[in-house]
């Protein structure tokens, strides 16, 4: 056997397909349960920012209660609140907690956005 | 890519992609449609990521032709080849001389390596070009001509007419 007689007999043997509108009713309910599921863990991953940008604003907002509370009222009270060498401590942390919140609050804003467009 | 957008695709390239696949899996339709269904979906999941660079048919069957493959692994971890029996599967023989012929000769694919196979159907039966196979396939157009020489002489070796 040459190329030739291969080739034609590979031409003659071509496999038959007939269109079959089964298969493409398979296609649309499969692409229908994509799309359903694409949306779920949009919607899950929407309200997960939600949740956390709650949090996280809550805690902002606890955050710069306790640094105004820190630094308004009288420096006794909080002294022997919190100690002499604590007092610090304290108002370095609050203003670390307040800025880390800021921050991520900011950020998980901003990827709400995007998830909406 | 809109699901409509993608279905309409879809409609155009359903019958070259089912032949493509029906022709790997040496005849069972069965087979080659479950392959074909898994194939669609995982393109309609990545089609965001289609760029044009090629054709959408020749994006669509490099994706077949690695969910074909997944599916032999899976199925065959050594990549056994398929039982001839199942190449019994097959429309539209009706002579008996002829439909002997069209199973032995698809027997005789089933005995080529899986890229041997592969540049032979894409090359005979669906009439791709060189570039396209290799893009197809994942290798230089260099070895698909190997592939398609060696898968010729194979070929040649499997049967006798």
């Amino acid at each position: 056997m040459n190329d030739i007689e291969l080739e034609i007999l590979l031409r003659e043997n071509r496999p038959a397909v007939k269109d079959d509108p089964a298969f493409l009713l398979e296609v649309r309910q499969r692409l229908n349960a994509v799309e359903g599921i694409k949306n779920e863990v949009d919607r899950q991953r929407r309200l997960r920012h939600i949740a956390l940008t709650v949090t996280l604003l809550l805690g902002m907002v606890a955050g710069c209660l306790i640094s105004a509370f820190i630094l308004i009222a009288p420096m006794d009270s909080i002294r022997t609140f919190v100690g002499e060498w604590n007092l610090y401590i304290a108002i370095a942390a609050s203003i670390s907690i307040t800025l880390i919140s800021v921050f991520l609050g900011g950020n998980s804003l901003l990827n709400i956005k995007k998830l909406r467009l | 890519m809109t699901e409509e957008r993608f279905i309409d695709l879809v409609k155009v390239e359903q019958e070259p992609l089912r032949r493509f696949l029906l022709a790997l899996c040496c005849g069972d339709s069965s087979l080659a449609d479950d392959i074909a269904q898994d194939s669609l979906v995982r393109a309609y999941v990545a089609s965001g990521s289609f760029m044009g660079l090629s054709s959408f048919r020749t994006w669509l069957f490099r994706i077949a032709y690695n969910c074909y493959v997944d599916h032999r692994r899976k199925k065959h971890p050594g990549l056994a080849p398929i039982d001839g029996n199942e190449a019994l599967n097959l429309e539209d023989r009706n002579t008996s001389d002829a439909s002997f012929r069209y199973q032995q000769l698809y027997q005789a694919l089933d005995r080529l390596s899986e890229n041997e196979r592969t540049a032979i159907i894409l090359f005979y039966f669906e009439d791709r070009s060189i570039k396209e196979i290799a893009s197809i396939l994942g290798i230089p157009a260099g070895t698909v001509k190997y592939h398609l020489s060696i898968g010729r002489s194979h070929l040649k070796e499997h049967i006798s007419l």
